[in-house]
């Protein structure tokens, strides 16, 4: 016997005396699962803050920035969902981190697991926001931290109760060929005089439950509206333009006799 | 029952060790001396405490081999063991406040010299202990990577395996071991010029 065979074994009896045995085939297949697992749990939840951060991109009122105050910049910067670029964050390292523990996962580089996991996030996040989930997920997820986040539609709800800045928002409750009378969100009745808004995108606009209107108040409960436009931006994929959906849709120029001859 | 596995390839080996000790033991007797060796080249531990970190390599080798797959080469696999043993077995070291520095035997600087094409602006009288010293003074990670490249022998695809880093990092570990190397030496100017060998 040569020491080469005595270090195997005295590495056998070394094992028998702490009495260690194989680990289960089992458990090594668990915790490879439990990796993948907690790699798609984090990707769906980036999937969900994308769709989220989409949802208030989409309704952030940039079409109408140049009549909001206070400035630009400060307009820009409060629409920016910072808490759901945190949450996103999170969740993308989160499912990097899971990824490379897995059995092969070293073997990819960190840019591209990185690039991988953010378009799939993107892609998953935009096929639910276009398929208009993404607001009933907000006001979902937002539930546990409405304390210090309250959820993208009542921050926009108290930035449309300024009838004195001119900017109201409410439900529809009546409407005629020139005014429609809306219910404010604290449950005021307005009536708003609409016979020289621009309706945007178009006469369709009256028919949406909420609407948002930019204008002046002429006296308690009267409105004189400059432009009228639907609370929320359309929902489901054929409604939406791209990026256009961030901007102005101007609407189609007012049929008069000089450009409408039957007129 | 007589077993004979000098023919049989490590892979399958291991794959019979999950219920054969004998077949353990010989995977024991296979990795014995080169995982010694490669543990007393990657870190500044004694031999004693390299044989019990070797020691702790083979018990986690038998805690684990059913973690193994066959379709990963077996001596990357148990090179990954033996490399966070030792990084394990290094860090205790450090925090105790023990010696911090990589030794570097004289096979390493005969590999890392030979590795070396010197061209027609070097000094032709580099001697093994300038090579030694420029060795002692690049940073550990770098260190690592030479050995398992030069002193092991290992493709980029065994050493990305053994340190569990991708493919890319092991190659620019390997450039930046080879600069670090280039730019000393060059600070103790002991060569004009040099390029590794591929």
């Amino acid at each position: 016997m040569n020491t080469f065979q005595k270090f195997s074994e005295k590495i056998l009896l070394e094992i028998d005396k702490r009495k260690i045995d194989h680990v289960p085939r089992w458990k090594f297949m668990v915790k490879n699962l439990l990796f993948w697992s907690a790699f798609v749990i984090a990707l769906i939840f980036g999937a969900l803050s994308f769709a989220i951060i989409f949802f208030v991109l989409s309704n952030g009122d940039f079409d109408l920035y140049s009549h909001l105050p206070p400035s630009r910049f400060l307009f820009f910067i409060q629409s920016i969902p910072f808490f759901w670029l945190g949450f996103l964050g999170i969740f993308l390292g989160l499912s990097i981190l899971f990824f490379r523990v897995t059995k092969k996962g070293y073997r990819f580089s960190l840019s591209l697991v990185f690039g991988v996991v953010l378009g799939m996030s993107i892609l998953f996040g935009a096929l639910l926001h276009l398929n208009g989930e993404s607001k009933d997920l907000e006001r979902f997820l937002s539930t546990p931290f409405r304390d210090i986040y309250p959820p993208s539609e009542d921050r926009r709800k108290d930035r449309w109760m300024n009838p004195q800045e001119g900017f109201l928002a409410g439900d529809i409750t009546q409407k005629s060929k020139n005014t429609v009378e809306i219910k404010d969100f604290l449950r005021n009745i307005w009536e708003v005089d609409i016979s020289d808004a621009d309706i945007i995108p178009g006469p369709e606009t009256l028919d949406e439950n909420r609407i948002r209107v930019i204008g002046r108040v002429e006296k308690p409960g009267k409105f004189i509206a400059e432009k009228v436009l639907p609370w929320e931006k359309p929902k489901g994929m054929g409604n939406h333009n791209g990026f256009g959906m961030f901007f102005e849709r101007r609407p189609p120029p007012k049929e008069t006799s000089e450009n409408f001859p039957y007129f | 029952m007589i077993h004979h596995f000098s023919e049989i390839p490590d892979e399958k080996v291991a794959f019979q060790a999950r219920t054969q000790k004998e077949a353990f033991a010989e995977l024991v007797d296979r990795y014995e001396s080169r995982l010694l060796r490669y543990i007393t080249r990657i870190s500044s531990l004694s031999s004693a405490e390299a044989e019990e970190t070797l020691q702790e390599v083979f018990i986690k080798l038998w805690q684990n081999i059913n973690e193994y797959d066959q379709e990963q080469k077996f001596s990357s696999w148990i090179y990954r063991i033996a490399h966070n043993e030792t990084i394990s077995a290094f860090r205790k070291k450090i925090s105790r406040g023990e010696e911090q520095k990589l030794s570097i035997d004289d096979e390493m600087v005969q590999k890392v010299c030979s590795s070396i094409s010197v061209e027609k602006e070097v000094d032709e009288n580099i001697t093994k202990e300038q090579v030694h010293s420029v060795l002692k003074t690049i940073p550990e990670k770098y260190k690592e990577v030479l050995v398992l490249r030069f002193l092991e022998g290992y493709s980029y695809g065994e050493i990305s395996d053994i340190l569990s880093v991708p493919e890319g990092t092991v190659a620019t570990l390997l450039s930046r071991a080879k600069d670090a190397f280039q730019k000393t030496s060059k600070r103790r100017k002991f060569f004009n010029f040099f390029s590794f060998s591929s």
